[in-house]
């Protein structure tokens, strides 16, 4: 930015806060304008959401049911151990090969391969792709109250691969299925801060933080639902631990 | 956008014999209708939800200015700027900015209503980028070169026939034999069309449905994955927004949420939900190198302290425009402006002025609008103020019929002698219903209507009447 454009932004937002700030002082809309700024940083007016609670099991039947009616395929698996046998079964009834993209995660790649020979895993660090049929990611979390995945961006995780192929396969561990948004928010933070210590990982929320609830649709051409706009035509769920 | 409201009348006739709109139109009640009362019924606690989230946003609307200085220095310590604009000429300025310092030549555009507030696609390509909307109903509507008739579902009002000839003419690389029927084959298409200019793309710019003050995060809802992969794959990410999305933290962000898709299109939540904090961090190898914010006013702060305080609430679902008599028959185009329907017709007069004047009058005042919105705006209210307003602005013709109504009113003598003479007239034209499309104004009113039977007597020599028989039974 040019030292005159630098100027012209500075003074368009004094001149916006300026505004804003006799605006609200003259308005104060509901009789809620906090005293302070201490105020409003230590007193939370407002509750936080608290809706019937459900155990472990009914979140994980709460969290397949959504799902499934959001044109989700799950599969159960006991451990991770399963994982590669089961998505060679899953991906031969698919017709899209068996080459996968993943990122830089140790997890995945630590995983038996060898109980999977014909599955090839291509990583992923950084290279722009166009035509993509298969990529895995892992979920961190998932929210059974509308069946909603959490990843977080990181080279572990690319973004772009849970949007980019065809075939989106999601791990997830059953252990961090939680039911509210907010408790599968509370446990990002918590992991990433755990994290920290070893890694230098930046705090939560990174980059990006993506909640999935299905595969892609469009509802665009008359209103009839059809799926695989831009993202996943398909969305596959491996859920272990189970 | 060009705004259009100034022949509003003109344009409602027209939606009104269009039989391909018409049949377009006719899916809202059975789609978004059904599925927003299912949606609603599935989630017990729809109402305290609704009651929680009218509280967050009185109480950010309340402390604006500390949530948004809060916002700004946020998103600075995670790496990204904001930009004010007061005006949507600031906006357009600060982006196109960005954009040449960047050396951008191709941008792609995730859906915006604030971007088509401020009309910014059509402002890229008049100054030389190739702007690519990305969302299925805005490419749609992108091809057509027209307005978004609707705030969720911009091409609600086209057609399968009308999309096949936009495809055939626009795809020309692909062959002309090729079938396009299903909407299946319309979607792979736009895919593969779009799928190229996501990649290649130099700039990605979407909207924001909320700001988290605290964190300087802000997030896209989509279906499509779109918006996802507009800002992921391009080197810089631009969000246009406005100053009353913001809200303070997440645990404010999740109530809105639960009620945002489900008012929307009836989805427990949409497919997508993105939060975005800053640019790519140290260790990451995909993502924007820049992340920018472009907060536009537009008439919001002086929204504030009005009357019409309480629009700063919405949340853009469209439900208002789903449930309304008057959008299920006209369709968006007819109120010439980007915010149609209920929601429209309060804001559209604050953002676009005297074109939009008409708008407030747009409505039957049936009042399902209030009675859908998740953020309890009470919008019927609101276009009376405007209404009245107008009244008052408007000055001459209207003026002057008031003022003589008010003579007759305070002279009782007169103002039954005035009835006397005037009702036989009226009724008799009344019952000439072939006459009475010569009245001034008549004509397009009467073509969709017929017009009720006026009395022969007035109420008050009824009323006599009666009295007066009731006495003479009471004699009796
Ligand atoms: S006014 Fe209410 S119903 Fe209409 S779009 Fe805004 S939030 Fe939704």
């Amino acid at each position: 930015m040019s030292l005159s454009q630098q100027q012209k932004s500075e003074e368009r937002r004094n001149r916006f806060m300026k505004n804003l700030s006799k605006a609200v002082s003259q308005a104060d809309p509901t009789g809620k304008r906090a005293a302070s700024v201490e105020q409003l940083e230590t007193v939370r007016e407002i509750s936080p959401y608290q809706p019937d609670v459900l155990d472990k099991d009914a979140c994980l039947e709460r969290l397949r049911e959504f799902l499934k009616a959001q044109n989700t395929e799950l599969y159960d698996l006991a451990n991770a151990e399963l994982i590669p046998q089961k998505l060679s079964e899953v991906l031969a009834t698919k017709n899209y090969g068996t080459e996968i993209m993943i990122g830089e995660n140790p997890f995945i790649q630590s995983l038996n391969w060898q109980l999977a020979p014909e599955l090839k895993l291509v990583s992923n660090n950084g290279q722009k792709v166009s035509d993509l049929n298969l990529a895995m990611t892992h979920a961190f979390a998932a929210a059974a109250e509308t069946g909603t995945l959490f990843f977080t961006s990181g080279p572990e995780n690319p973004t772009p691969l849970n949007y980019l192929p065809t075939c989106h396969i999601a791990l997830l561990d059953a252990q961090t299925i939680h039911q509210t948004y907010e408790q599968a928010y509370q446990f990002g933070e918590e992991i990433s801060v755990e994290k920290q210590g070893v890694s230098n990982e930046p705090l939560f929320p990174k980059r990006s933080l993506n909640l999935i609830s299905g595969p892609s649709r469009t509802a665009d051409i008359e209103q009839t639902l059809t799926l695989g706009a831009h993202g996943p035509l398909e969305l596959v769920v491996l859920i272990y631990n189970v | 956008m060009k705004n259009e409201s100034e022949d509003f009348r003109e344009r409602v006739h027209h939606a009104l014999e269009d039989q391909n709109l018409q049949q377009a139109l006719s899916v809202i009640p059975t789609g978004f209708v059904t599925k927003r009362s299912n949606a609603k019924a599935a989630l017990p606690d729809f109402q305290q939800l609704s009651d929680r989230a009218v509280e967050i946003k009185n109480h950010t609307l309340a402390n604006l200015d500390h949530y948004l200085e809060k916002f700004e220095t946020a998103v600075k310590a995670s790496g990204g700027q904001v930009h004010f604009a007061e005006k949507p000429n600031d906006a357009l300025e600060i982006i196109d900015e960005i954009c040449k310092a960047n050396n951008a030549k191709l941008i792609a555009k995730g859906k915006s209503m604030v971007g088509e507030e401020i009309d910014l696609t059509h402002f890229l390509e008049r100054e030389g980028y190739e702007a690519v909307e990305t969302d299925l109903g805005e490419y749609l509507i992108q091809l057509r070169n027209e307005m978004p008739s609707h705030i969720i579902a911009p091409a609600v009002h086209l057609t399968r026939e009308d999309i096949r000839k936009d495809f055939y003419k626009a795809h020309t690389n692909l062959s002309k034999e090729r079938d396009l029927d299903t909407p299946e084959d319309f979607v792979r298409e736009a895919r593969q069309i779009l799928r190229e200019k996501f990649l290649n793309a130099d700039v990605g710019i979407t909207g924001a449905n909320f700001l988290i003050a605290e964190t300087g995060t802000s997030i896209i809802v989509t279906n499509e994955g779109n918006g996802d992969l507009s800002q992921n794959l391009p080197k810089t990410h631009i969000v246009i927004t406005s100053l009353e999305k913001l809200v303070p933290n997440f645990e404010d962000t999740t109530v809105l949420l639960r009620l945002l898709a489900r008012s929307a299109t009836g989805q427990p939540i949409t497919t997508y939900t993105t939060f975005s904090t800053g640019p790519k961090r140290a260790g990451d190898n995909h993502g924007p190198e820049q992340f920018h914010v472009v907060i536009l006013d537009n008439g919001r702060t002086e929204l504030l302290g009005s009357k019409f305080k309480e629009m700063l609430r919405c949340i853009r679902c469209g439900a208002c425009l789903n449930h309304c008599p008057v959008y299920q028959n006209l369709g968006g185009h007819a109120y010439g402006t980007v915010y149609p329907g209920p929601m429209g017709a309060v804001l559209s007069p604050q953002f676009f002025g005297a074109h939009a004047k008409e708008l407030p009058f747009a409505s039957s005042f049936c009042g399902r609008c209030n009675e859908v919105c998740p953020m309890q705006i009470p919008l019927t209210k609101m276009m009376r103020h405007w209404r009245e307003r107008g009244a008052h602005d408007q000055g001459a013709v209207s003026n002057i019929i008031m003022k003589l109504w008010a003579g007759l009113a305070k002279r009782p003598r007169l103002y039954n002698f005035a009835l006397r003479v005037s009702l036989p007239i009226a009724s008799w034209a009344g019952r000439q219903n072939a006459l009475m499309r010569y009245a001034p104004g008549a004509k397009s009113w009467l073509k969709h209507r017929t017009l009720p039977r006026l009395a022969t007597r007035s109420f008050q020599s009824e009323w006599r009447e009666k009295m007066s028989k009731n006495k003479n039974e009471q004699q009796q």
